[in-house]
């Protein structure tokens, strides 16, 4: 605003979240600071880390500060402060000292002009609610193109609804990504909120999909370029959401991308492998949702087992064997049960690591594996007990060890029909391993 | 390797996916490890019965 043209000025000061513009003109910074502070002490009780606003944005000398009397460097260093307010300030939005304590924001510092997507992202998960047409009032017309579907919604002071968010997420990606930085920001600085990241994980979900789904119209050669195009959009901002410790909702929300974009596009088996390593390579406990996850990417691809990476992060899992048990009562996860399995053989030919058998067995036991995927791992296991260095040692002696499993396997009444016509096609041709399993074989022929 | 059957991409209408999510205003939206579990059903749930 000109200094010079008072009436812009007034009209200026007169733009309030709280306060129609005759009141709000006719109030000077004393007086508001007086409401506004009150509610930012109401905030304050509500949660202690609002209080490190105290000493800036909120302070007595505060009333003074004026945006334009201010260095490039001062505003800057501003701006971060009452960015960091507003992502903080995001989740008690529908409370009336939140909004008391914005107002301070928004008539001292004018964020709605200084930080509009800042506020327009704090505000977006309440576009339903009567607040969000009022916050709508008070962002100038020039609107970003990041944020240009609002702009029907700024003239009308209407709610945008759900579908307009969507399927604007959908075909202009800066506001995909300004959105996804937005949240994944607040995760990184400990200051998100529940709403926050339902709202952008429930949004980025329906808007990936919708993606997915225009890209099909065009013809199949086209189809696979505007599918890669979308992978390639999409797997920078879920790399950066995998990597933020403590959030596992951000992670849930990640998780939910990808399944559907691994169920939506024709995804290689090396993009699959990519992301199954990203799921990995930072899950710090054991958590359903990221096994689930990589059940749906183990579905889709078509090699059977699990990246090397991705396969030693799963069977660190503490409980993996009552996880997947629980898990397979739901989910269909054959495939990945099958790779855990395929991953415990070959360890045992790699590294004569036996420890796995007591799972492998477990996990052909249970009612999770397809009757294919389970031949698949007696034949695996038939190959590795014969391509197995002997040795003296019983503690490492890895063919007896899958001998006396498939003689187990044979006696349980899930694998154990499955064995003997399994056992013939992958014809254990000669030595100890064909006559330690004389009886599962007589048992065929007989 | 998968067969064909497997290779079929699950279809998923973009109404049935929007069911999981329009369940009242944004902001009473359940946690997302909820929201993740119910779409991961529609993927991979298996049949109940």
């Amino acid at each position: 605003t000109n200094p010079l043209d008072l009436k812009a000025q007034k009209r200026a000061h007169s733009r309030s979240l709280l306060f129609e513009p005759a009141v709000a003109a006719t109030q000077d910074f004393d007086s508001l600071y007086h409401i506004c502070y009150e509610g930012f002490q109401e905030l304050c009780r509500l949660d202690s880390k609002f209080a490190g606003f105290a000493d800036n944005v909120f302070s007595e000398q505060s009333k003074h500060e004026d945006r334009t009397q201010m260095t490039a460097a001062q505003n800057e260093r501003l701006d971060e402060v009452l960015e960091e307010f507003l992502l903080l300030v995001g989740g008690k939005l529908l409370l009336k000292p939140a909004l008391k304590a914005v107002e301070w924001l928004v008539r001292r510092f004018r964020v709605h002009q200084s930080n509009t997507s800042c506020l327009l992202f704090a505000f977006l998960p309440f576009h339903t609610t009567p607040i969000f047409p009022t916050m709508l009032s008070l962002i100038p017309g020039n609107i970003s193109p990041t944020l240009r579907f609002l702009h029907p919604y700024v003239q009308s002071l209407a709610n945008p609804p759900r579908h307009a968010i969507v399927h604007a997420a959908s075909i202009n990606r800066p506001f995909f990504t300004a959105m996804s930085v937005y949240v994944l920001k607040s995760c990184r600085l400990g200051l998100q909120h529940p709403t926050l990241v339902s709202f952008w994980a429930s949004i980025a979900t329906e808007a990936v999909a919708a993606m997915l789904d225009q890209s099909r119209s065009a013809r199949l050669e086209a189809q696979k370029q505007n599918q890669e195009d979308i992978v390639r959009f999409l797997l920078p901002i879920l790399n950066d959401g995998l990597s933020v410790d403590n959030v596992p909702d951000l992670r849930a929300g990640c998780y939910m991308i990808l399944t559907i974009l691994a169920t939506k596009a024709s995804l290689d088996d090396g993009v699959l492998s990519v992301m199954m390593e990203a799921i990995t390579s930072q899950w710090s406990q054991s958590s359903h949702a990221g096994l689930i996850c990589l059940g749906v990417l183990a579905e889709r691809k078509r090699a059977a087992g699990l990246p090397r990476k991705a396969f030693k992060a799963v069977i660190a899992l503490e409980r993996l064997d009552d996880d997947l048990i629980t898990l397979g009562k739901r989910y269909k996860i054959d495939r990945l049960a099958l790779g855990v399995a395929l991953g415990i053989v070959s360890g045992l030919g790699k590294a004569r690591d036996v420890s796995g058998l007591r799972l492998l067995r477990t996990l052909m036991e249970a009612d999770i594996m397809s009757g294919a995927s389970k031949s698949v791992v007696v034949t695996s296991v038939v190959s590795q007990a014969q391509t197995t260095a002997p040795t003296l040692n019983p503690r490492f002696d890895v063919a007896g060890s899958l001998a006396d499993l498939l003689l187990c396997l044979g006696d349980s009444t899930s694998v154990g029909p499955i064995i003997p016509s399994t056992l013939e096609e992958s014809n254990p041709d000669s030595g100890p391993l064909k006559s330690r399993l004389q009886r599962l074989i007589r048992s065929k022929e007989s | 390797e998968l067969s064909n059957e497997q290779d079929e991409a699950v279809v998923v209408s973009q109404d049935r996916l929007a069911e999981v999510f329009d369940v009242g205003p944004t902001y009473a939206l359940p946690p997302v490890t909820q929201l993740f579990e119910q779409v991961a059903t529609l993927y991979i749930g298996k049949v109940e019965g």
